[in-house]
């Protein structure tokens, strides 16, 4: 399932928003849903509010209580696409009651179905999705209690703002237990090798050996994990999954263990804001089968430095080639990582907010004049994020003093007054400030 | 920062109003810009004397025909839609002296808003000052398109300049980087030889002061 359009009508902020969320003309997806999409704009455009659209109109979910339900009768469209089934998401009245309404079309040579059938053919595509959608608030909890492990193997939205990362740690546990067992086994056979056999070394030597094989090999789920998921950007802090299972039960596991890169195991409570977010919003999407899932991300940038930033969308989205992708950002360099035609900027004009659009004329992916990978942070911020004064009023200030000293030193140039003190030290000023203001000072 | 010749032949209903009170040195009523009932008249009189431009950094405000004479009835001039925003040159004046003629100039709102505020002012650059001429305090730099102090005054006189630079927002971020959008490719054109200095100070419709401080500068 993934999401082509959202059209808001006369709803608070909104008087009349209409987000084509498939690819431009002229791309090679031309016309399907987009892969990634980044909300961006400043607070009160309704960034969240849009996530919560989506999660709610596709999902039909209570969600969407927080907004007055009456103001979005026939207000909120939702479309999704899956496969050839085209679903126009909505709520209606009925009596006293809202009840969330699809229009469902197929481009399908259907026509002998009834409306049953039809409807029917559409479930049975939907039931084939393992994980309709994930939800990364962005106040999201470190809360990973292991006596608290929710059993939910059936599970198909993850609601990070109330569910707890136990469950989809579950999966891995059970995973995590087997191994655990095969290992007990085998130490248990190398202390009987070593008592009744006198240790006999060729045995011991075989059982270390397929110890060793057990624990280095793919079959290890805390490796996999490991290799494929965690390590690549635990790097980055310094860190890496704890991959020895050196405990007695399962309760032992309790939760992913993390150790510095001298092997001392770091415990959960003394990790980072950033680490723990970074794990948290991580691990789902490793564990969960994620073809055809819609995975909502609010203010990923929390608590992660710059060059995190940089580099946490194409790690989330190298997990998936065919999930759909929301981010919700306040960040610049965030928004940096996406196509131009990804982007969707909120602002407000006339009190009302509108998406500024980034191309003129037809929608074609030639006519788009702003395409934030080229551009600099700075330009990021002035050009896309409307940002009217990068500089501070001190480093304006400065770079005006700067320049007059240039024009200084240039007028007594002129006038062969170089060998003069004042040269000296008007040069000396110069180069100063330039430095302090990272400035070419060549003159 | 052109001079202004701030002469109050437009708006005279609003000068027989401003004088009575000096006269008989009542206190101006509080600043509540548009509710006041000259308003209009001061912006568009403003406007007109301006020639639709920023008092300070020569940004478009509105085309000056728009305010002219000729619109004007009984010293009056009716509402109207136009951009920027009346500014207290010497902020501090703001309570005392609200609706001082001398005080108020027409200019950009990102400069009013964001910028300028209660900043200080040496009363320097200050466009209606009598042989106001922006050559004598200010000069150009063509490669960040910022205004500089003339650096042949004393040196307290160029601090005081660039503190006015400053306060006046003749270098603020959004302000010097339309300057160098809108002039640059016209200093290319002159230098490449397409266009010649004439031609293109024809076509220009703000930043006049910063093209012919540029302009001196060519080879």
């Amino acid at each position: 399932m993934k999401i082509t359009r959202i059209e808001v009508k006369d709803v608070n902020q909104f008087k009349d928003l209409d987000i084509d969320l498939t690819y431009p003309k002229g791309h090679a997806k031309e016309g399907q849903p987009l892969d990634r999409v980044c909300f961006i704009g400043q607070s009160g455009t309704g960034k969240t509010t849009l996530l919560k659209f989506i999660y709610g109109f596709s999902h039909k979910k209570e969600i969407l209580k927080e907004y007055s339900l009456l103001k979005l009768i026939g207000k909120v469209h939702v479309t999704e696409k899956l496969g050839n089934w085209t679903i126009r998401n909505s709520i209606k009245q009925e009596g006293d009651k809202f009840l969330f309404s699809s229009d469902l079309k197929s481009t399908n040579n259907i026509g002998s179905l009834t409306k049953q059938q039809f409807d029917s053919a559409y479930q049975s595509n939907l039931d084939k999705i393992k994980t309709y959608l994930i939800y990364f608030p962005a106040d999201m909890k470190y809360d990973n209690s292991a006596l608290e492990i929710e059993k939910e193997p059936n599970a198909k939205i993850y609601d990070f703002s109330e569910d707890n990362i136990n469950k989809v740690w579950n999966r891995l546990l059970e995973e995590i237990q087997k191994q655990q067992e095969k290992e007990l086994v085998l130490t248990q056979k190398i202390s009987s090798i070593a008592i009744e056999e006198n240790g006999n070394i060729k045995k011991l030597q075989e059982a270390i050996d397929e110890l060793k094989q057990i624990r280095d090999a793919r079959s290890n789920p805390l490796v996999n994990l490991a290799i494929n998921c965690l390590n690549p950007i635990l790097r980055h802090f310094n860190l890496q999954v704890k991959t020895e299972l050196d405990i007695k039960t399962k309760e032992d596991i309790g939760f992913i263990k993390i150790m510095d890169n001298h092997g001392n195991e770091i415990p959960n409570g003394l990790l980072s804001t950033g680490t723990k977010q970074i794990i948290l919003s991580a691990l789902p999407l490793y564990l969960l089968d994620l073809t055809n899932t819609i995975i909502l991300y609010d203010e990923p940038e929390r608590s992660l430095y710059p060059d995190m930033q940089k580099i946490i969308v194409d790690y989330y989205t190298s997990f998936s080639k065919d999930a759909q992708f929301f981010f919700a950002t306040h960040s610049p360099i965030i928004a940096s990582c996406f196509e131009p035609w990804e982007i969707v900027e909120l602002k407000f004009e006339d009190g009302y907010v509108i998406q500024e659009k980034y191309f003129e004329g037809e929608r074609h992916v030639d006519n788009y004049s702003i395409v934030p990978k080229y551009l600099t942070y700075d330009l990021m911020l002035s050009k896309v994020f409307d940002v009217k004064q990068p500089n501070s009023d001190e480093r304006n200030m400065k770079i005006t003093e700067m320049l007059t000293l240039k024009r200084q030193l240039e007028q007594m140039k002129k006038q062969n007054k170089t060998d003069a003190v004042d040269y000296k030290t008007t040069f000396n000023n110069y180069i100063a400030i330039g430095s302090k203001l990272f400035w070419d000072t060549n003159m | 920062m052109k001079a202004i010749n701030k002469s109050l032949e437009l708006a005279t209903a609003y000068k027989s109003w401003i004088e009575k009170l000096d006269n008989e040195n009542k206190l101006h009523p509080p600043y509540n810009s548009s509710t006041n009932e000259y308003y209009y008249d001061i912006v568009a009189n403003l406007l007109w004397v301006q020639q639709g431009l920023c008092a300070y950094t020569e940004m478009y405000l509105i085309d000056k025909d728009k305010v002219n004479p000729k619109l004007w009835k009984n010293g009056r001039f009716n509402r109207f839609q136009f951009l920027g925003q009346l500014d207290h040159y010497d902020a501090s004046l703001k309570e005392q002296k609200a609706w001082d003629w001398n005080n108020f100039f027409m200019i950009h709102s990102d400069v009013n808003t964001k910028h300028k505020r209660s900043k200080s002012v040496n009363y320097l650059l200050k466009p209606d000052k009598g042989n106001f001429s922006p050559f004598y305090f200010l000069d150009y730099d063509v490669v960040t398109h910022f205004f500089i102090p003339n650096v042949n005054r004393d040196q307290e006189m160029i601090t005081k300049i660039q503190e006015d630079i400053f306060s006046l927002g003749l270098n603020f971020e959004p302000i010097s980087d339309y300057r160098r959008i809108y002039l640059k490719p016209i200093f290319e054109e002159i230098e490449l030889g397409i266009c010649t200095v004439d031609v293109a100070r024809q076509k220009l419709n703000k930043f006049y002061t910063a093209f012919e401080m540029a302009i001196t500068q060519f080879s």
